[in-house]
Parts: structure tokens; C-alpha cells; sequence
């Protein structure tokens, strides 16, 4: 089952980022955003896919994205 | 929103009262003392030594044997008759009102009566920073508030240069839970709204808000990530972000966000963000900066309430990951809310940290700095407190 994504990119790869976000797709990427202001692209991917995603030349770093953020219904509890 | 008194299940009356009577017996006259209860105001006491175990208040009132002291019920002809036995020599020495007490108290400040604060002016939370006597205004600065959006057309707004986004499919930026506009509100609302108490730190930056949280207060990392993106494409000098997971002592901080959070320092762009709120002091427990907080570049913010003892919830630095940078208002805050409400009053780290977020638009208007220069400043001019720096890190911000 897939789960989120963060993918960080190079400095240095940044001018190719096209390139970068067609090799990730390949390897597995199913892409939501590509964020290019902060060299990151956010989607979701087979945690067997992992690695070949950090093979990708050009990526910095893959994360699982954490469970989510939540605050307190409005009326309840420390916000 | 949880505050303090309601942490302690209090009901007390307004002066901090029971209803109940402490009376204090003289030294080893406990049985005397005991039957001039009875035979002067006609209190009837169970002893602590016989009824142990008894419902409390069984009779009129509890003796404490090895104390001296009984607690009893009395109505005022009965209290006009101790007090005249304890003017009066005899096994009654004194008499007092029971006052409501709180379970522990997770510093001595705290256990003191708040310092009243006028806030007809300005909330307290802007006179804590200095924000009040500030010439800066945030005038040409812009702050970017990443949350459950806003309420743009709240009546205190009107004519004020403000931007939106939603990075939650299926939900407008109107901020459906409050939460957004309320941050919005401390960091850039009014500082004379026509009526009220001024709550806007920077009242005249320019607003960039973005819905990162979905009216129901979840949102997801994808969201957040395209917010500040968002943010840094838009050359806002601060991002505030009363939002967070917590985290377990010892975790790792997200790569990805320090890289991140990094990259947007070096364009010019400060990631403020709210330290979380699963400390229990009162309790002595205290629990790390969440996520996302915790990374290095992330400037992490704790809450400090009106006396400037530490906010009961605001977490701490526990562990080598995770340090709380600085502290600001978080506790009884007052801003901005949607309509028809208009205000609120509420309390958590996410209070503290749009605070943060408009000293830093004033610090930028006042100095021009941004990115890593703003981090120090904000930094360098924070007023250092008299409490561990694992709690409040460099002190409270201030305005310049």
C-alpha cells in the first residue's frame, strides 16, 4: 500500500527538476506537488519503492510524511 | 480551550473560596478544642483518628488530630461564636476561610494571583512584547499565516491587504473552526479595532493567509510543505505556524523540513512555528517540541502567561532534538475571531507564536532583516526570564 511522500532535491538539480520529477514518477512516484520555491515534491509511493526513489540523481532525501497535524475542536482544550 | 482554573476543576467562588472554615486548635488541646465546637457554636466533628474513611463532610466538620486543625461547615451565627471564642482565651485559636486550592502548581509564580493587567488599551499579551510601544507598524512586510484560514471579511479587517490560498481540496480559505483567524488576529490584527482591548502585534503588515488545516483543524504534511512554498514564492519575511504533531522523547527531527525550513531562510523567508502543548508541569511532566517545531531552522515557540511563569502545556527541550527557541504570550490571549463572535479568548503554544511572528514583521520593518539575520535578531533582543533555558530558550520577544 502506498504511503505519503517527501522528496527533497538538490541545489544543484534544481534547474533540472523536470527531469528529476519524470525519473522519481519512474521509480515509483506517484507525484501530488512539486514545489520548486523549496526543492521539494510531495506525493505517495510503495514503501518498497524507498530506494529506488534515493537513487534518483538529483534527490537529497525521501521521508514518509509524518501521520498529519490536528488541533483541538475550537471550544476544547489548549490550541 | 482548556485554561488554568478549569485544569484544577475548580467551581470556587470569586474569592478563591470554599464556603467551608479552617479553625485552628491551640497545641495539645485537640479533645478541649474539640468539644468547644460543639458547646459554643454547636459544630458537631468527626476525628480523623475514628473516622477514618468517613465521608467528608459527615457531620459539620472533620478534626485533623495530628494537626490541630478542623475544617467544619458553619452558617454566621455559628461563625460569630468561634470568633468571639477565639478573641477569648480558651482551645480555639483561630479561624479562617478554606481557600480553593490547586493540585500542584508547576511553579511558584503560577500559585500567585495573576498581576491584573489593563487591557482597555491593549491585550497584555502586545504590552508583554513591547509591541505597544513600538513605532514599527509591519508596514511593507509580509507575514503569512499557515492554518484554518480567515475570516477576510471580519468587520476589524476592513481595508487591510491580505492574500489567500487553500491547500485543503474542497475547502474555500473562510476559516470554519476560528483557530486561523485568531492567529491571524495577534500577528497583524488591529491595534485600535474601534472598541476592545488592540490585539495585532504588526496591525499594519500585509496578511498572507493560507488554509493549511481543514475546518475540522487536520491537515497533512503535502498541504503545509505547498504553504510554505507558497509563502517563500511570495517573498513573505515570516511564516507562522501554530500547528504540530507531537512527538516521542528522542525522534528523529523531518529531514525534509530542515531542508526546507533551511532553504526558505536562505531566500529570506522564517519558519516560526507553535512547540506543542503535551507538557503536564502541574504534574511535573514535560514533553518535547513536536513536529515540526523541532528542527534546528525551525524557530520553535513556548508559551509564558501573564505573570511570565511558563504555560502549564508548553513543551519543552527534553532530549539533544528539539530546542525551544524562544517564549511569547500563550495563555488567556484575546484576538480576533470569525463572525459573529468577533473575539475570543483562548490559550496554547499556537497563541504564542503569531506573536513571535509579528515582532519578527516589526523587527523586518524596523531593521530590514530577514531570514537567518531576523532569526538572530529576534534572538538578541528577546527580554532573558529568570527560568531554565530548556523551557523558554532566549526569553520573550520584543519589539523593537
Amino acid at each position: 500500500m502506498s504511503v505519503p511522500v517527501l522528496v527533497t532535491v538538490d541545489d544543484g538539480a534544481l534547474g533540472g527538476l523536470t527531469a528529476v520529477v519524470a525519473a522519481l514518477e519512474s521509480a515509483g512516484l506517484r507525484v501530488d506537488r512539486v514545489l520548486p520555491e523549496i526543492a521539494t515534491i510531495t506525493g505517495a509511493a510503495e514503501p518498497s519503492a524507498f530506494a529506488a526513489l534515493r537513487a534518483v540523481s538529483g534527490v537529497d532525501g525521501v521521508e514518509r510524511a509524518g501521520p498529519g497535524f490536528s488541533i483541538p475542536h475550537p471550544g476544547k482544550g489548549v490550541q | 480551550m482548556t485554561n488554568p482554573e478549569e485544569n484544577t476543576g475548580a467551581a470556587a467562588g470569586d474569592d478563591g473560596t470554599t464556603g467551608r472554615y479552617l479553625v485552628l486548635l491551640e497545641d495539645g488541646a485537640i479533645e478541649a478544642g474539640t468539644r468547644a465546637l460543639n458547646q459554643i457554636a454547636g459544630v458537631r466533628t468527626a476525628s480523623t483518628a475514628e473516622a477514618a474513611g468517613a465521608e467528608f463532610p459527615g457531620p459539620d466538620g472533620l478534626v485533623f488530630d495530628r494537626l490541630g486543625v478542623a475544617v467544619i461547615d458553619a452558617d454566621p451565627d455559628q461563625l460569630s461564636a468561634l470568633s468571639d471564642a477565639v478573641d477569648a482565651p480558651g482551645p480555639i485559636a483561630a479561624l479562617e476561610a478554606e481557600r480553593r486550592v490547586f493540585a500542584i502548581s508547576a511553579t511558584a509564580e503560577e500559585a500567585a494571583p495573576a498581576p491584573q493587567v489593563d487591557e482597555s488599551v491593549f491585550t497584555w499579551g502586545l504590552q508583554a512584547v513591547g509591541a505597544n510601544k513600538s513605532a514599527a507598524t509591519g508596514a511593507g512586510v509580509r507575514i503569512a499565516v499557515l492554518d484554518t484560514g480567515f475570516d477576510f471579511e471580519h468587520p476589524e479587517f476592513a481595508g487591510r491587504a491580505v492574500t489567500t490560498a487553500s491547500f485543503i481540496t474542497g475547502e474555500t480559505v473562510a476559516d470554519g473552526h476560528g483557530h486561523g483567524t485568531h492567529c491571524i488576529g495577534t500577528a497583524a490584527g488591529p491595534r485600535a479595532p474601534g472598541g476592545g482591548a488592540g490585539y495585532g502585534v504588526a496591525h499594519e503588515a500585509e496578511i498572507f493567509a493560507g488554509k493549511v488545516l481543514s475546518n475540522a483543524g487536520s491537515g497533512s504534511d503535502g498541504g503545509i510543505l505547498a504553504g510554505i512554498a507558497w509563502a517563500v514564492s511570495n517573498t513573505c519575511q515570516v511564516v507562522s505556524m501554530s500547528l504540530g504533531a507531537a512527538v516521542r522523547p528522542g525522534t528523529p527531527y523531518s529531514q525534509t523540513y530542515e531542508r526546507v525550513a533551511s532553504r526558505a531562510l536562505a531566500q529570506g523567508t522564517l519558519i516560526v512555528a507553535a512547540a506543542g502543548n503535551e507538557s503536564r508541569r502541574q504534574e511535573g511532566r514535560i514533553n518535547p517540541v513536536g513536529h515540526p517545531a523541532n528542527c534546528p531552522s525551525v524557530l520553535a515557540v513556548g508559551a509564558i502567561d501573564v505573570a511570565t511563569a511558563l504555560g502549564w502545556f508548553s513543551c519543552g527541550t527534553v532530549d539533544l532534538i528539539g530546542a525551544v527557541d524562544v517564549v511569547a504570550p500563550g495563555v488567556d490571549v484575546y484576538s480576533s475571531w470569525p463572525r459573529p463572535k468577533n473575539h475570543n479568548r483562548i490559550s496554547g503554544t499556537s497563541m504564542a507564536t503569531p506573536h513571535v511572528a509579528g515582532v519578527a514583521a516589526l523587527i523586518s520593518q524596523a531593521t530590514g532583516a530577514r531570514g537567518w539575520e531576523l532569526w538572530a535578531r529576534l534572538h538578541q533582543a528577546a527580554r532573558r526570564l529568570p527560568l531554565p533555558s530548556v523551557d523558554v530558550g532566549a526569553g520573550v520577544v520584543q519589539a523593537p
